[in-house]
């Protein structure tokens, strides 16, 4: 199983190649890489699912002195839809970049800083060591906060500044947590430290630390602070790769944390409370980001504040999966989530990417100027639609099947006060995106806006990102089925065991 | 053995002192020399723990490097000949002139965060169990089969090789962040705000071979002894900003392409390694032939002080330098 590592390897490859090559290869040069790491991905997808999880001790080095690698169910999803996503902004990317001269200059800074990007998430995929899994996050951040700034201009390098504070003070109380139970277990890998976990005064600090810093990552209602300013103030391409691929790097890693290393804290009695208090506070921030999605009136950041709405249903598993009446109902949960966040990364880059071409056309990404776009710019206002339908949970969008798995869960986990969540959170969501749909059917009065020509390819791009959204709640057995690997990975009972 | 005691009191009471005068500072000039002071301070516990390889870093980083940028950033801040207002001496206590001074509320908030957070670490590290080795045992089980004699150079460079080829990616990365901060793709014409002092120039001239061959002895030593390349490469760093500063040939003489090969040959040499294991079929990734792997560490060690001199230089540079023509930055 080693070609494992090259879905790290070849982003890496990618981008010190582009650094060092020519401006005008580096397109070719990155695509390539970008290309060979999604095929990787598949190949990687396609093992899961004949041989369940595999496994990698890098260096030849047993566990306890080396690092492995962890390839499951859940890790080789988060691959495909980063390759998937990657490949298509990647796309948009050459095109977005190839402008102007200002727009190339930044496309050169650009590929090297995203396939680091790249590298890194996959890497935090298939971590299974808890300071590896630092030293990866951190290699995220520094190089998403690099393409946050990447157009140099004050609202981005405020927006940058205090993503990279906020990021940082999380990395910070993640590390704490790391040098704690390093402290009282003499352990740092993921199954081992699972097995050497006892609930006790500092290995508890060490699970609120981590998860305290993860959250502050993954942008958690009151840690969103950063959020909206960073992903709404990046160009098109940055913005939709780090609302869809980027934040929910830090929840899979908080996944892990909370259900693989200290399975022993939060599978037992002391991890309902805290359990509930993620619930509730997922579910504020559904209502709180959606609200204020539906408040704004500039397109980007409405997108941006519904991405602190949306993450909120993530949260919904941990409740969900505590609940002690549960048993036997575990594929539904991590299926709703799965596909929820699959369908939101999906939905999410479209929005990004087409609110790109708007911003584009029509010089500003202003609500109210965008007067009579639907009949002018019919493929980016369908996109903008279909994606929308998506966020919103109708079907037959894998939104709608999200949704419709996690509703199903908390009613068979007993726990029907999150079912309102779910709805009225749907209504919101609905609310924001009439709201963008209405200004495009506006007809202009008096004189029309001048329109930029916006390529083709890049109106194709969130067509095609919004297409996919739509065809996997189509297909939404095959997605499930590739699932099985994954439920069990919270109980220990498989993908989990040492080989 | 009463006369160490006494100096661990001396050092917990001079390193509270310090850290408190350093948050209760109004000018930050003097906050920026505490500073400095406390990492010095930190670094001389860290030796009294028995670590001298983060005691060395955290001397050179810590102290020196973090120094340099915060005494630059200073300058920078300083109302000068261009700032006519002198907003910055009468309030003191912000950075930013919009936003307003934190309040009472704002310290009593954040005295709670810091005081509960304490508290829980406290607790937490009483509760430690007494006698944990961690790996330490396993390490120097192993030591003779990783081609070094340090455990920590066996650690960083054999066992965890994935992590510090991954640390060498983090470094990458800030250097590209910073150079998007500043819109430009390479560090030349970066200029010193001041012109550089005459005797400043003679000595940094004596002082840069001396320099040069600590790095080579730090690197050497990491075979055997606390050093090593992270230790090297800072030493690399201060010599070659100091150069930079006192107006010499620094990396900022250096074409595009061939800055760019020194600051990405770590990351890129570890790399070439983990394709090569990848690629090699009776090996696991990143696995090494265990008699060659005293000289791939060697070498990836030379080539790792090279990238982190150069990194952590460049990182400096671009903060601190000015292009002569205002336009053109």
């Amino acid at each position: 199983m080693n070609q494992v590592i090259w879905v790290v390897l070849l982003p890496f490859v990618g981008s010190v190649v582009c650094l060092l090559a020519h401006r005008k290869a580096v397109f070719a040069l990155g695509m390539a890489a970008s290309l060979g790491t999604l095929i990787v991905s598949v190949g990687l997808v396609a093992h899961v699912w004949e041989h369940a999880s595999a496994r990698v001790e890098l260096g030849g080095w047993a566990t306890p002195l080396g690092i492995a690698l962890h390839l499951d169910g859940l890790s080789a999803l988060f691959l495909l839809l980063t390759a998937v996503v990657g490949v298509l902004v990647g796309i948009q990317a050459g095109s977005y970049f190839a402008q102007s001269p200002e727009l190339r200059a930044m496309g050169s800074r650009f590929w090297p800083l995203w396939l680091l990007l790249w590298g890194g998430l996959n890497g935090v995929y298939l971590c299974s060591d808890v300071f590896n899994a630092y030293v990866l996050l951190e290699i995220s951040t520094l190089a998403a906060v690099g393409l946050t700034i990447l157009s140099g201009s004050t609202a981005s390098l405020v927006a940058g500044l205090r993503y990279l504070l906020a990021a940082m003070f999380g990395s910070f109380m993640y590390l704490l947590g790391v040098a704690l139970i390093y402290a009282g277990t003499g352990q740092l890998d993921f199954l081992l430290l699972s097995r050497g976990v006892t609930p006790q005064v500092h290995t508890l600090t060490a699970f609120g630390l981590m998860v305290f810093g993860l959250l502050i990552k993954s942008a958690l209602l009151p840690f969103h602070f950063w959020l909206p300013p960073a992903h709404s103030s990046a160009p098109a391409p940055v913005s939709a790769v780090l609302s869809a691929l980027v934040v929910k790097a830090s929840f899979f890693l908080l996944l892990k944390i909370w259900f693989v290393v200290f399975e022993s804290i939060s599978g037992g009695t002391p991890g309902g409370m805290p359990s509930q208090l993620l619930g509730i506070l997922g579910s504020l921030a559904v209502f709180w980001g959606s609200f204020q999605a539906v408040r704004q009136s500039r397109l980007k950041l409405l997108i941006a504040y519904s991405t602190v709405g949306q993450l909120g249903y993530l949260f919904l598993i941990f409740p969900i999966l505590a609940s002690p009446d549960f048993q036997g109902h575990e594929a539904l949960a991590w299926g709703g989530t799965i596909f929820h966040l699959f369908s939101h990364g999906l939905a999410k880059a479209s929005l990004f990417l087409a609110a790109g071409c708007l911003l584009q056309a029509m010089g500003t990404d202003d609500l109210h100027a965008m007067r009579d776009i639907a009949g002018r710019l019919p493929v980016i206002t369908f996109s903008l639609g279909v994606a929308g339908v998506s966020l919103m949970g109708l079907p037959p969008s894998a939104g709608f099947v999200a949704k419709w798995m996690l509703l199903r869960a908390v009613l068979a986990s007993g726990q029907w006060w999150w079912a309102p969540v779910i709805v009225l959170g749907g209504l919101l969501t609905a609310a924001y995106v009439f709201k963008i749909l209405a200004h495009t059917f506006v007809p202009s009065e008096g004189e029309a806006l001048r329109l930029n020509s916006v390529p083709l390819v890049m109106t194709l791009v969130p067509l095609a990102l919004a297409i996919l959204c739509v065809l996997m709640g189509f297909r939404a057995d095959e997605v499930i089925a590739l699932l099985p690997a994954v439920p069990h990975f919270g109980t220990g009972k498989n993908g989990w065991e040492m080989p | 053995m009463n006369l160490i005691l006494l100096f661990d009191v001396f050092l917990i009471a001079a390193l509270l002192l310090v850290s408190w005068r350093l948050l209760g500072a109004s000018d930050l000039f003097q906050a920026t020399v505490l500073f400095i002071s406390f990492g010095l301070f930190l670094s001389l516990a860290w030796i009294r723990l028995g670590a001298p390889d983060i005691a060395l870093a955290e001397a050179a980083v810590g102290a020196g490097l973090a120094g340099v940028l915060l005494f630059g950033t200073f300058k920078g801040l300083e109302p000068g000949a261009d700032r006519e207002n002198d907003s910055f001496t009468s309030e003191p206590c912000r950075l930013d002139p919009i936003s307003p001074c934190p309040g009472k509320i704002h310290l009593l908030l954040a005295f709670t965060c810091v005081g509960s957070l304490t508290t829980l670490l406290v607790l937490a590290v009483l509760d430690l169990p007494a006698t944990g080795d961690g790996l330490t045992p396993m390490v120097s089980q192993f030591l003779e089969r990783s081609g070094v004699e340090h455990p920590v150079t066996a650690v960083l460079l054999n066992f965890r090789f994935y992590d510090t080829w991954l640390e060498l990616g983090v470094l990458v990365a800030a250097v590209l962040g910073i150079l998007c901060v500043r819109n430009r793709f390479d560090l030349r014409e970066l200029k010193v705000l001041q012109a550089p002092d005459v005797m400043l120039r003679r000595l940094v001239m004596g002082l840069a071979p001396t320099m040069a061959l600590v790095v080579v002895y730090l690197l050497w030593l990491g075979d055997h002894a606390p050093g090593g390349a992270f230790q090297a490469g800072v030493v690399l760093a201060a010599m070659l900003v100091l150069l930079w500063f006192s107006g010499h040939a620094s990396i900022t003489g250096l074409s595009r392409m061939l800055w760019l090969f020194c600051l990405i040959a770590g990351f890129a040499v570890m790399l070439l390694v983990a394709v090569v294991s990848a690629l090699w079929p009776e090996m696991r990734p990143l696995e090494f032939p265990e008699e060659w792997s005293a000289m791939i560490i060697l070498g990836v060690e030379v080539v790792a002080t090279l990238s982190i001199g150069v990194a952590l230089s460049s990182l400096a540079i671009l903060s601190l330098g000015a292009v002569d023509d205002p336009g053109g930055s």
